[in-house]
């Protein structure tokens, strides 16, 4: 195939390119002009340049010669400003169906999110069957996630373009110039003197497995259809242990309800707007505390998807966050990595 | 030596005579001689002056009277242009009087110190290593230092030691030449590197004579001997003093008696302002706010400045204004030393990084000496091993009021991998709360160093523990298989430490690099632990001195890792990185403040609804 990746120099998009070169595919990476591409260091796939909210022509013009699009351009925050979230979940990716259409691409795949299914208060695992959720009382990102949804369908239905949708899970690892929600979570209990961890769970996978996912189904999903790509569903205890054992922090310690990560996590943004910083957690992302995200895979799996188990996937990301600027200093220094996370970094010395 | 002094109504040009400046210039060897004066342009305003214009003109006559020469009269910008207008040398210059042009017809130029820098000009002992100096200043045939004697906040007086350092370029003085180094060593390193040959101290602000000497110690020393202090009231005068003497021998030409009764400040005012200072952003920060100022040749560059500034300065008259000003001053001493411990504690990148001289001759220590401590080191090795556990990967007993202890772990990290990044010759610097010192190579093994450790463990900053500075001789040695460092104390410059001496050691294994530390260390502990002595309840003491050496080397090793991902483990603020000026910040962070908070204000004002004005004339609004 030739397929064109938005987003290339994102989380997401990056292991989309990487895969996609990979499986010997034909690959144009678009990212931004102003994209830092640290991600896609060592990658051999041409650039193009174009902003999904910006000039048709050039989003047109980065897909010309490719049958295939797999679109991860996203905003992933939860917290801030609502509309942008809405604006390029739905504009953008309405704009990148049209210019696929004027360039007659035969496939786009969609990176949507777990959350469109929603969750669950009692540990129920959830499957696409469910069907989209209802996006009100949901956070602003899952209620945009939605809405990209259903206009990429009924858009690309229009179009006679084969859509997909893939719906990762907690995507965590490296390597990504920014921190994204799913990396920022390692990092909050790494950041969190008190070790704390939250009731309920998620589901954990590796950034580089959900990349891979990315081509698996632009080769062999069927289209209008919905996919899960998941790891594994762990407790948020499990999820925070693990990443206690893995950076060496230890915990966690206690539990705390969505009303204290709410309280913290209002401190949190009032810390970041004081200080011009990124929050490490908000408001948003504490309501979520307590309820399951749990998804079953089967779906994907089916056609051949085999995400590795979260310790993997923790591992890598615990690795990568260790070297990387996202981690400060003196966390670092209260770090004592595992030896699986050095493995991970430097191999087997024997 | 010479001191000799007029009063202000004396003969000048003889003065200098009889300090011996005529012999000094008859001896140079150039046939017209680069003559530089470097003069104090420090002053405020008019209440604190810096050395009259007028006073330098005369020594420029006097000079050229003698024999001819280039003469220039040289300052340097400091850290007040950061916080008001009008602080560049040129400008401070002219509004001092400088005309370019003496009395008699004279010309001389006027130089800035801050500009045509050159590199190497100090040596590699010395704390400003590293740093550039002034062409004008470097290549000069002659130094002169020309000061005002003035009241100085922290160190009681202010002579031609403080003006010396007026010979530095870069334009944040504070923060290059007292925060991150010791003063007293970069006035060493000036004295040492670029020597003034004559120093000059005029005190007829103060009612004073003039004194003059080709001494720049014994000038300040004479100095502060009219004003009727201790010469080591000031910290600059007492570091200098202890590395090199006044000369034993020195004579007064003149009345040496003190004066009537100058005002300075009290040991108790220096004592606070000292604490003020001791923390380099509240230093930054209310420096603004206590100077007396002329607001209108030197305007505040930030209102917050010009209004705190306003708000010191209205509450200088008056016992109970002086009361209210001792009690602020005590506030923000107590805020300084709370933001030292913060960060000493949990905030260490805010901390400034320090540069110290090494303090000691590279051949000063005989070579037999490193063998001793090889051996030495070694037997003590086994009895560090066979310690009590203490921890994970620790063993630790005293041995003659010495921590004895070993602490080993092994990486999963290729031992070829980790020794390229961690370089076991500077591995001092890799070791937690490092804040600065210097390695000077000797050989291939043999190498000196100081180093600064914050205090250990961090919380006795809070019962003033001092950063741990010690000197040490040090042997690395390399094979295929393992790489090494022993090192012994030779001093503490601030008595932090009787023994601080180890090895060190990387050994390739199956797994990846072995690490262990060996050593035994003997820190100084302040008053309130020396009373409060934890080693009457060996329980206790254990329990805390285990728990300081296990996180000490778990984090040490974790910037070992780290340094072995490729990241900066120094902790402190990068000298070279932009900051923004502190009331700068002040303001942006107000700002920031205001728009968090402008929301909720507005919820909280009652809602108006334009009143209305009809045809008729009528005005309507909402009923209530």
């Amino acid at each position: 195939m030739k397929i064109a990746v938005t987003g290339a120099a994102g989380l997401i998009g990056a292991h989309v390119v990487r895969a996609a070169v990979a499986g010997g595919h034909g690959v144009t990476a678009v990212v931004r002009e102003n994209s830092r591409l640290a991600a896609l260091d060592g990658v051999d796939a041409p650039l193009a340049f174009a902003d999904v909210l910006g000039q048709a022509a050039a989003l047109e013009a980065a897909f010309e010669g490719a049958d295939t699009v797999i679109h991860c351009a996203a905003n992933f925050a939860y917290g801030g400003d609502g509309a942008a979230l809405h604006r390029v979940a739905t504009a953008g990716t309405t704009a990148v169906i049209d210019a696929a259409a004027v360039v007659g691409v035969r496939r786009i795949v969609v990176t949507s999110s777990s959350v469109v299914f929603g969750y669950s208060d009692d540990g129920r695992v959830i499957d696409e069957s469910a069907g989209l959720a209802d996006p009100a009382g949901q956070p602003a990102y899952v209620g945009a996630k939605i809405a990209q949804d259903r206009a990429a369908l009924a858009l690309a239905e229009r179009h006679g373009i084969e859509m997909v949708l893939a719906c990762p899970t907690m995507s965590v690892g490296g390597v990504a110039t920014t921190l994204g929600p799913s990396n920022a979570l390692i990092v909050a209990y790494i950041a969190d003197a008190t070790r704390s961890t939250f009731a309920g769970g998620c589901n954990i996978v590796s950034a580089a497995d959900i990349g891979a996912a990315h081509v698996l189904l632009a080769e062999k999903a069927v289209a209008g259809t919905h996919y899960l790509l998941g790891g594994e569903n762990l407790l948020w205890q499990d999820i925070h242990a693990l990443v206690g054992v893995l950076s060496g922090v230890g915990g966690p310690y206690g539990e705390i309800g969505a009303r204290v990560a709410g309280l913290a996590a209002a401190g949190e943004e009032l810390r970041a707007r004081l200080t011009g910083k990124p929050a490490l957690s908000s408001r948003e992302q504490a309501s979520m505390l307590g309820r399951f995200y749990w998804y079953d895979h089967a779906r994907a799996a089916a056609l051949g998807y085999q995400p590795r188990a979260a310790l993997p996937a923790l591992v890598e990301a615990v690795s990568w966050l260790a070297a990387s600027p996202h981690i400060s200093r003196a966390q670092r220094a209260t770090m004592r990595l595992h030896d699986l996370v050095q493995h991970s970094r430097f191999g087997d010395a024997a | 030596m010479v001191i000799a002094e007029v009063d202000a109504t004396g003969d000048f040009a003889a003065l200098l005579e009889r300090a011996g400046l005529n012999g000094t210039l008859r001896a140079l060897a150039a046939e017209v001689p680069d003559i530089v004066v470097l003069v104090d342009l420090s002053g405020f305003d008019a209440a604190t002056p810096g050395v009259s214009a007028a006073r330098v003109e005369a020594l420029i006559d006097a000079i050229l009277a003698v024999r001819p020469a280039r003469v220039a009269v040289a300052a340097s910008a400091d850290s007040s242009g950061q916080w008001a207008g009008n602080r560049d040398v040129y400008a401070r210059a002219e509004l001092a009087g400088y005309r370019y042009t003496t009395d008699a017809g004279q010309e001389y130029d006027i130089v800035d110190l801050g500009v045509d820098l050159r590199e190497g000009g100090f040596a590699e002992t010395s704390a400003l290593a590293g740093t550039p100096a002034s062409a004008v200043w470097a290549d000069a045939d002659l130094r002169i230092v020309m000061a005002g004697l003035r009241a100085d906040a922290v160190d009681g007086y202010a002579g031609a030691l403080e003006t010396l350092l007026g010979a530095l370029p870069l334009v944040d003085a504070d923060l290059h030449y007292r925060q991150r180094r010791d003063i007293g060593e970069v006035a060493l390193a000036l004295m040492t590197g670029m020597p003034p040959a004559f120093a000059v101290v005029d005190a007829a602000a103060i009612g004073g004579p003039v004194i003059a000497s080709c001494n720049i110690l014994l000038a300040d020393y004479a100095a502060a001997l009219k004003l009727g202090v201790d010469p080591s009231a000031s910290q600059l005068f007492e570091a200098v003093a202890a590395v090199r003497p006044l000369p034993a021998a020195h004579r007064f030409d003149g009345d040496i008696a003190p004066l009537g009764s100058p005002a300075l400040p009290t040991p108790l005012a220096r004592k606070l302002a000292r604490a003020r200072v001791a923390n380099a952003d509240v230093a930054a920060l209310t420096a603004p706010w206590v100077q007396t100022l002329d607001g209108a040749a030197f305007p505040p560059l930030h209102p917050i400045d010009a209004r705190l500034n306003a708000f010191f300065a209205g509450l200088s008259e008056g016992a109970a204004s002086q009361a209210l000003r001792g009690a602020l001053d005590l506030l923000v001493a107590l805020a300084a030393d709370g933001a030292k411990f913060w960060q000493t504690m949990f905030d260490k990148d805010a901390l400034e990084r320090q540069h110290v001289a090494l303090g000691i001759a590279p051949d000063a220590v005989p070579d037999a000496a490193y063998d001793a401590m090889v051996a030495s080191l070694e037997s003590l090795a086994p009895v560090a091993r066979a310690a009590p556990k203490r921890g994970d990967a620790l063993r630790l007993r005293k041995i003659g009021g010495a921590v004895v202890f070993a602490y080993a772990r092994e990486l999963a990290i290729p031992f070829d991998h980790f020794i390229a990044k961690v370089d076991v010759a500077r591995a001092i610097s890799f070791m937690t709360d490092y804040l600065g010192g210097v390695v000077l190579p000797l050989d291939d093994s043999r190498q000196l160093e100081r180093n600064l450790y914050l205090p250990q463990p961090n919380y006795l900053a809070l019962f003033g523990g001092k950063p741990i500075d010690v000197t040490k001789i040090e042997v690395v040695r390399r094979t295929g298989d393992y790489h090494q460092l022993y090192w012994q104390t030779l001093f503490s410059s601030n008595d932090s430490a009787t023994a601080d001496d180890g090895i060190l050691s990387f050994t390739r294994t199956p797994k990846g690099t072995a690490v262990e530390i060996i050593g035994q260390q003997d820190f100084a502990l302040p008053p309130f632990w020396q009373v409060f002595d934890v080693a009457l309840v060996p329980a206790l003491e254990t329990a805390l001195v285990s728990h300081a050496y296990q996180r000490f080397f778990d984090t040490t090793l974790s910037n070992f890792e780290a340094l072995a991902e490729g990241r900066d483990i120094a902790i402190g603020r990068d000298p070279d990185a932009t900051r923004l000026p502190p009331a700068e910040a002040l303001e942006a962070l107000a700002a920031r403040a205001a728009d968090v908070v402008e929301p909720w204000l507005a919820k909280l004002r009652p809602a108006r609804v334009a009143p209305v004005v009809d045809a008729d004339g009528y005005v309507h609004g909402s009923a209530r």
